[in-house]
């Protein structure tokens, strides 16, 4: 159990960066399958497809870079502790 | 943000059919939307289930959250509740089949009743009615009152363990009977002086007496070369040095230093 919490902890991280990354490919997608012209109006489908990968990748880098620093404060915790010669109940 | 995915997802569903046909790429942006949203839902519901399970570990881990799961917990508590079920059962199930105390007690009463007519040297007893036995008379009655204790006497061999040879015989500085200490701390150094303590006579060289008798005389003794007189014996630090050198030639010779 105490193993497998870091390899979820690690898929969770990659599912976040994946999230991002779907959101970079909405942003890329009208320009990259052409229906969307480069000094065309804007579509409304282009519009709305940039708009959630904006959000998407937003979201997406926030959350990882959130779980990332939680992860750094929570393995300096245990440093701390290890230096102190505590008991460490880590996740991992 | 996982959960932000699985909207975005769902939203990127619903657009195309929101929109409807709109510019001449619409079949191509509609598949884009539907696979994009298909692949963001299946990302974004194995996110949010990695995260969920994480979470749930940290927090057991944490003590927040209880040590087994509901299913474990329901599993459990159903096999106390037909346990319980099973210990309610089991004195109805045991009730027919259990033997009658008073049929058990008649019959053991028949099988009482020969034994005890007959008296241990085999004659039969005066009477044939069975004799009740009862077995507290054997217990004595309680004792209300207390009983008076004179305490324990003394044992006068107890105090032959206390007369001991004298200080001076085991070697102790036993100071003189007018000893007064100057500065008032005992001094260790006195010379031992004897309390009148003899040794036994065992010990002692018996005293020649006209009574004792002697060893015949042997052959006359020639004076042979005169015998060199021993050294004197070494004094002070000599006498030391003589032993430290003795301590170091055993322990040379062992070849161990636990020699000291």
């Amino acid at each position: 159990v105490v193993k497998h919490g870091g390899v979820l902890n690690r898929f969770a991280l990659a599912g976040l960066v994946a999230i991002a990354a779907i959101g970079a490919w909405l942003i890329a997608a009208p320009f990259v399958l052409h229906y969307q012209r480069s000094g065309a109006p804007w579509t409304g489908a282009a519009r709305m497809d940039v708009v959630v990968g904006v959000v998407l990748v937003l979201a997406g880098l926030a959350g990882f870079f959130a779980a990332l620093a939680g992860r750094v404060r929570e393995l300096y915790a245990e440093a701390e502790l290890r230096t102190r010669g505590e008991p460490v109940a880590s996740v991992e | 943000v996982a959960a932000l995915g699985l909207c975005a997802a769902s939203w990127l569903l619903l657009t195309p059919l929101a929109f409807g046909d709109q510019g001449t790429h619409h079949h191509e942006v509609a598949l884009t939307d539907r696979a994009t949203a298909g692949g963001l839902a299946v990302v974004s519901l194995f996110t949010l289930i990695c995260w969920v399970l994480t979470w749930r570990r940290k927090l057991r881990g944490d003590g927040a959250l209880p040590g087994t799961s509901r299913r474990q917990a329901r599993r459990e508590a159903r096999e106390l509740r037909q346990r319980a079920r099973g210990a309610e059962t089991e004195p109805a199930n045991t009730g027919p089949n259990s033997p009658d105390p008073a049929q058990v007690l008649s019959e053991l009463r028949a099988l009482l009743i020969p034994l005890l007519t007959e008296a241990p040297d085999g004659r039969p007893a005066a009477s044939a009615a069975p004799a009740e036995v009862h077995h507290h008379g054997a217990v004595p009655p309680p004792r209300n009152e207390q009983e008076p204790f004179d305490g324990f006497p003394p044992r006068a061999a107890d105090l032959d363990d206390f007369q001991h040879a004298p200080d001076a015989a085991r070697g102790y500085p036993v100071a003189p009977d007018n000893y007064q200490p100057v500065s008032g701390e005992p001094d260790y150094y006195q010379p031992v002086v004897s309390d009148g303590y003899q040794p036994s006579p065992a010990a002692q060289p018996a005293p020649v007496t006209a009574d004792t008798p002697v060893a015949p005389a042997g052959p006359p003794v020639r004076p042979g070369p005169p015998v060199p007189s021993e050294p004197p014996a070494p004094s002070g630090i000599a006498a030391i040095e003589s032993m430290l050198a003795g301590a170091e030639l055993l322990t040379v010779g062992c070849g161990e230093e636990e020699a000291w």
